[in-house]
């Protein structure tokens, strides 16, 4: 079902309600920029309700597309410099003296003067890069955050992730951790509305007289008559409305209705139902 | 008020409540005052009535309807019905498309002001 007049109606609404409130703006001293904002919180909020397609609906998804790839792009970049990163801090912990047993440092790819070492001779082949580097998790997108400690992402969907880590500063590196992950949960991205945490309101928020049985009493009502109230509501004129028995008819004009989600227009409208 | 005043009966529909939380965005970020917003809805009124007149030249499309009646009330000049299993038909005129389209609903409220009064109330 097309609703295309529909599209036609509101971008219509829309520049004409702009143009006009021009002079209502200057008069109350708000400059053009604000006016400039009502329309594009307008438009964005009606694309959102997805009740039509609007012309600047593509001019959107275009920019929003060029905007994806643009930020493909630096992530791509920011892993080269992540890697960069990884790589050289492998190179310092190679740099760390370690006191191995046996001088078995010797032709593990260790980029560490030859001379420095020429007095250890055995050439243990063995215990190759042992205590350099981290086993297996340590992969390329690793997460690594600032106080060295690097947390495998791990593509795993079901259920926590569980791990032993050996730390002579363990308590302090469990403070650092839960105060990442705290900040992380700060930042839950919601969209829909302010993020209220508080959980206490939900008593207190109105007079105590109101009991739960008003309440369900009401929300009764309200289910029967304005139940779908949002959706499924036809907003128009009449010109007529006749009854013989229980039968009714009416004859309606210009209206705006809200069928399934999606809007239509019409002129003109004729109804029968029986009662 | 000398100038013809218009039903705010379409500040309901889609286009009427995204103006209306758009408005009220601007009101909280303290950018715009209340009386402004009043002034923008009021133009609101005035135009999608007069957009949506014949003359107009926008809505051409013929609906109708047909279902059972499950509730009717007039008062204070204005009709609601709520009418439940709803075969909806519409033709839209304006782009030659031969089949109409039929839509089952449910459910359906349907909210009218007398059409005489449109415009000069």
């Amino acid at each position: 079902m097309s609703n295309f007049e529909a599209t036609r109606l509101y971008e219509q609404v829309i520049e004409e309600v702009i143009t006009d409130s021009r002079q209502d703006f200057e008069d109350s001293g708000i400059d053009e920029s604000t006016l400039q904002e009502l329309r594009k919180i307008w438009c964005q909020k009606l694309s959102q309700s997805s009740i039509a397609k609007f012309s600047w609906d593509e001019e959107a998804s275009r920019e929003e597309e060029e905007a994806l790839r643009q930020q493909q792009q630096e992530q791509q970049q920011e892993e080269q410099i992540h890697q960069d990163e990884l790589h050289q801090q492998q190179q310092l912990h190679h740099e760390v003296p370690v006191p191995a047993p046996d001088g078995d440092l010797h032709s593990s790819g260790l980029e560490l003067p030859n001379s420095a070492l020429s007095y250890n001779t055995t050439t243990s082949v063995a215990s190759n890069n042992s205590g350099l580097q981290l086993p297996g998790i340590k992969s390329e997108d690793d997460v690594g955050d600032d106080n060295g400690l690097m947390i495998p992402t791990i593509g795993q969907a079901d259920g926590t992730i569980e791990f032993t880590m050996y730390s002579s500063e363990a308590a302090r590196l469990m403070e650092k951790i839960k105060r990442k992950n705290q900040n992380n949960l700060k930042k839950l991205a919601q969209a829909d509305g302010a993020d209220d945490f508080d959980d206490d309101d939900i008593y207190n928020d109105s007079d105590d007289i109101n009991s739960d049985l008003d309440d369900d009493v009401e929300s009764d009502k309200e289910d029967d008559e304005d139940g779908q109230d949002d959706g499924q509501i036809m907003l128009c004129l009449y010109d007529k409305v006749q009854r013989v028995k229980n039968k009714w008819k009416s004859t309606l004009k210009e209206g705006v209705a809200n069928i399934n989600g999606r809007d239509y227009v019409f002129q003109k409208a004729n109804g029968e139902s029986e009662w | 008020m000398s100038a013809p005043a218009y039903y705010e009966l379409y500040r309901r529909s889609t286009i009427g409540t995204t103006l209306a939380d758009a408005l009220d965005t601007l009101i909280s970020d303290e950018k715009i005052q209340p009386q402004l917003a009043m002034r923008i809805l009021h133009n609101f009124d005035r135009i999608v009535s007069e957009l949506l007149k014949s003359e107009a030249g926008i809505a051409k499309s013929k609906l109708t309807f047909k279902g059972d009646l499950h509730t009717y009330r007039f008062c204070d000049d204005v009709w609601t019905f709520i009418i439940k299993n709803v075969l909806i038909k519409l033709t839209d005129v304006s782009t030659n498309d031969s089949n109409d389209n039929e839509i089952n609903v449910d459910k359906f409220k349907i909210v009218a002001c007398n059409s005489r009064k449109a415009g000069d109330l």
